[in-house]
């Protein structure tokens, strides 16, 4: 009788525990991701104090006693110590740079930068470049982003799930595998291609019907976002008509109703999970989108909500999170307030569509459990 | 006529998936070279106890097993090379499997994976096997076709081919016959009835009638429990001990 | 006396008829127009970006190396680097895709290790892209010190494909019958030469396909690769391919887009359209080819 030989043995054995590290890589992956933004942040999140760089420099001149001089010898001395392992201010002091009245004047300086993350999400001022004063407030920007989802999901939603039910019940096998390639390909078109497109195409269209001094506004980016949303509500939309069983279809039919009698008396109450699930699929994409947002929605850093009608002002220029990384992360420092606080919007990112993609794919779930 | 040593000896055998118990300690012994039935309606246990003996019960993750099976008097479950035991059994399955492979490498596909190379020893294993499968005569101008391209009973004696293309000592069949005609079934059964000279038979079948034509010993089962274990004759005369045995194949339940 | 039945009296609609087949007729219209709605777009903004990078457009320009700081010439720096970045991005996170697959799918147990690594893989293709240029920032390009490199960029791509891989090559493993396994096990037939010898030669159109989804993907991200390797402007040999190395900064097609239309001021409209035109080109090809094999295969199946 034949034998496997020790060495087929033992490659197999190596091979399968590869396999298994392998499978375990997804879960290494998605707390590395969580690490990695988090350590890049991890300066003002954990000590809430601002280091003392160069863009500080100019701000110590203002307390009294600290003269330019002074200033640039703080900050060269500064360079040379280890700014993890001594508190740089408490250094000064120590070194007898400075006295104690200015200790506390630069302590206060620096209380009033201070990071506070309630102060970072509900403030409007972000002005990161700021030579004398930078602040970080993200308030504009999640406004900006919120105004360009939800304008998005308007548009997205009726046409992708309109889609889905024609696709789904309403046309031929023949003509259903090709909207099914076409939708694919509108899912492939590259989001920088999309910002191009709203950038040049949709600028000018809207400047022209709209008498708009500019075109590339909340408007603009919600038309291109909604356009990149709708293939993937109408897939997972199809799929979610597909699983409702063909028995539902006919019983309905033959009580003689019609079909669209049958579409929204029982077609959508037995799939609304899996339209739902569609939606928030959507959503998250509409929020995590960056290049199609970069290139579409201006660069104002502005809330495009208030109190007068209609409430959304669709014709104005925003500045969403996702953008605001983009455009911003290549002029920031490492380590420095600015790069930091990019970090912060990363995992805040992160945090919302963990939340949106959970919660989606519980409702999946939730359907194949039934 | 009881045999010097059994061929295959089961201790106690009980067997749970999750918190469902689906067989309940069985214990009985199977003498070589002859065939053994194995009746009883759906859900008894026998497929499930089949996956136990040639231990790919193993690849279902939430099965339980405890007892003892012995073959020629070694413990089946302490034997180290899982796969060398596995090749020390034949097993065919209700539903005719024909692997995407070309009919050669079907039969072929098992000595190969255990780097049996040669080529003149390859073609002889493989009509060999095709031959005691009673398929040869059908296919050997085709032996590059696909396997799945065959009609069901062809697939069925080709799934049994390379069942013996391993060199079994122990062949199992379960229910081999229920996706094929009846004359394939009785071709099969010549088959059968050939190679229980050289090999033991377990053979778990829907139709009573076919362990009365081929089994010398036959085992009842009823929801996982053994309710008799004899005399194919005996159990199929009328008077077996239990009164279901005789309800169950005079056609009264099952 | 009764009355005489009206025959065509009998055969008319009634009201409710009427209006019950109006609705059918209008919900059919709006659905469809609903639909036409979302085809047409894509029919015509690829008209119109070809119709306006006409002048630009020939096999040159992807050969050619830009000049006048990019307002003139061709693209083929971005062109090779994104093809380098596609290839050394799905290098890595193919085999690592597959096996992690092949683990989920052949091996795993249903246990609290493997709800989680599905948990995870879901939540990993929802990430922002964006998300993963900060992580491939932080961990390859300072953490493990690779500086802005096309391994790094290639790396950060990877991890964004990696559980979209996983999950279209799960899909196509699970299609393979239980059966076919089954047969080979019992044969006494390993659990990794079942899987190599029959579970992934009858998968692997399927896991193909999906793998060559993401290299539409991979070549047509930009923000994972902003910060990582891709840069405005690099200069390479000439009609080289091996132009760049593991550690240079490269251009990118999707990169050279963003940069050509927002960053250097009077580039003639038609060069940036060309750029763009060149990129879809790219993308669409790919995917036609992937979807091209789906059809063909389903078409062409042995079982």
């Amino acid at each position: 009788m034949l034998h496997r030989s020790k060495g087929k043995v033992l490659r197999e054995a190596i091979i399968e525990w590869l396999i298994r590290i392998c499978g375990i890589s997804a879960v290494v992956f998605v707390f590395a991701i969580f690490f990695f933004v988090f350590w890049e942040a991890k300066g003002q999140i954990f000590s809430g104090k601002v280091n003392i760089n160069t863009a500080t420099a100019t701000a110590l001149t203002k307390v009294e006693g600290i003269d330019n001089a002074l200033a640039d010898k703080i900050v060269a001395q500064r360079a040379q110590i280890d700014p993890k392992k001594r508190n740089t201010v408490n250094w000064l002091l120590e070194e007898k740079v400075i006295d104690l009245e200015q200790f506390f004047e630069i302590e206060s300086q620096i209380k009033a930068k201070e990071f506070s993350f309630w102060k970072f999400l509900t403030t409007e001022k972000w002005y990161p470049a700021s030579e004398t004063n930078p602040r970080y407030g993200v308030f504009a920007l999640i406004a900006g982003t919120v105004s360009v989802s939800i304008l998005s999901m308007l548009i997205a939603v009726p046409f992708g799930l309109g889609s889905a039910l024609f696709i789904s019940e309403f046309c031929s096998p023949k003509l259903k595998e090709t909207l099914k390639i076409v939708i694919e390909l509108l899912a492939a078109i590259p989001s920088v291609v999309w910002g191009f497109i709203g950038l040049t195409i949709m600028n000018q269209l809207i400047m022209q019907i709209f008498g708009a001094p500019i075109g590339i506004t909340v408007l603009n980016g919600a038309i291109i976002l909604g356009l990149m949303s709708v293939p993937i509500i109408v897939s997972i939309g199809e799929d979610a008509l597909q699983a409702v069983p063909d028995s539902y279809r006919e019983a309905a039919i033959g009580l003689g109703v019609t079909r669209w009698q049958m579409v929204y008396k029982v077609l959508l109450p037995a799939a609304k999970n899996g339209l739902l699930a569609a939606v928030l699929l959507g959503i998250g994409r509409a929020i995590g989108e960056t290049m199609a947002v970069l290139l579409a929605t201006g660069h104002s850093v502005n809330n495009p909500f208030d109190g007068t009608f209609p409430f959304l002002h669709a014709l104005e220029s925003v500045k969403t999170l996702t953008a605001t990384i983009a455009a911003e992360m290549g002029e920031a420092p490492r380590d420095s307030d600015h790069y930091q606080v990019l970090f912060i919007i990363g995992i805040l990112l992160f945090t919302l569509t963990f939340i949106v993609n959970l919660s989606a794919d519980l409702i999946v779930k939730g359907i194949r459990n039934k | 006529m009881v045999a010097s040593i059994a061929k295959l000896k089961v201790e106690d055998l009980k067997v749970a998936y999750g918190d469902k118990q689906v067989i309940h300690g069985i214990s009985y012994e199977i003498p070589p070279n002859e065939i053994f039935g194995v009746i009883g309606p759906a859900q008894s246990g026998k497929t499930s106890m089949l996956r136990v003996i040639n231990r790919t019960i193993e690849f279902t993750p939430n099965a339980k097993v405890s007892g003892k099976i012995e073959i020629d008097g070694e413990d089946a479950f302490r034997m180290k090379d899982v796969y060398g035991y596995r090749r020390r059994i034949g097993m065919v399955a209700p539903l005719p499997v024909g692997l995407p492979l070309t009919i050669y490498d079907n039969v072929a596909f098992a000595p190969r994976s255990f780097g049996m190379k040669d080529k003149d020893q390859l073609d002889a294993l493989v009509q060999k096997c095709l031959e005691q499968a009673a398929l040869w005569d059908e296919v050997k101008d085709r032996l590059d076709s696909l396997g799945t391209k065959l009609s069901g009973g062809q697939q069925q004696r080709l799934t049994i081919a390379r069942a013996l293309s391993h060199q079994p000592e122990v062949l199992c069949l379960d229910e081999f016959s229920i996706a094929i005609d009846p004359v394939t079934t009785m071709k099969i059964e010549d088959v059968l009835k050939e190679l229980r000279e050289s090999m033991t038979i377990i053979l778990v079948t829907n139709l009573v009638q076919q362990a009365r034509r081929l089994a010398k010993r036959t085992m009842f089962l009823l929801n996982g429990e053994l309710v008799e274990e004899g005399d194919t004759e005996k159990m199929f005369s009328g008077d077996a001990d239990n009164p279901k045995t005789n309800e169950f194949v005079s056609g009264a339940f099952g | 006396m009764s009355e005489p039945v009206d025959n065509a009296k009998r055969f008319t609609k009634t009201p409710s008829v009427v209006r019950k087949e109006r609705n059918e007729k209008i919900a059919q219209f709006v659905f469809l127009s609903m639909t036409l709605a979302m085809v047409l777009p894509l029919v015509l903004i690829v008209g119109f970006l070809v119709f306006k990078a006409w002048p630009s457009l020939s096999l040159d320009f992807i050969f050619d190396m830009p000049r006048n700081g990019m307002r003139e010439g061709g693209i083929w720096p971005a062109f090779l680097g994104t093809l380098y970045l596609v290839i050394i991005s799905l290098m890595i996170a193919a085999p690592i895709g597959v096996m992690a697959a092949v683990y989920l799918n052949e091996y795993a147990k249903d246990n609290w290790l493997t709800r989680t690594i599905n948990l995870a893989v879901i939540n990993l293709a929802g990430v922002p892209s964006i998300v993963h240029a900060l992580f491939g920032l932080g961990a390859f390009v300072y953490a493990a010190k690779m500086g802005t490199s096309i391994i790094a960029a290639s790396l950060t791509l990877a991890v964004m494909t990696l559980p979209v891989i996983i999950a279209s090559t799960k899909e196509a493993l699970s299609a393979v019958p239980m059966s076919f396994r089954q047969a080979s096990w019992n044969m006494g037939v390993s659990r990794w030469q079942t899987i190599w010898r029959i579970v992934l030669p009858n998968s692997i159109s399927g896991i193909l396909t999906g793998i060559i989804l993401q290299v539409s993907r991979a070549a047509g991200e930009t923000a994972p690769i902003m910060f990582t390797g891709a840069v405005i402007s690099v200069n390479i040999a000439k009609d080289q391919l091996f132009a760049y190395g593991l550690t240079d900064e490269c251009m990118a097609l999707a990169m050279h887009l963003y940069t050509i239309s927002t960053q250097i001021p009077n580039v003639p409209e038609s060069l940036q359209f060309a750029i763009a035109v060149a990129l879809l080109g790219v993308v669409l090809l790919v995917n036609a080819l992937s979807i091209s094999l789906r059809v063909y295969l389903r078409t062409h199946r042995k079982w």
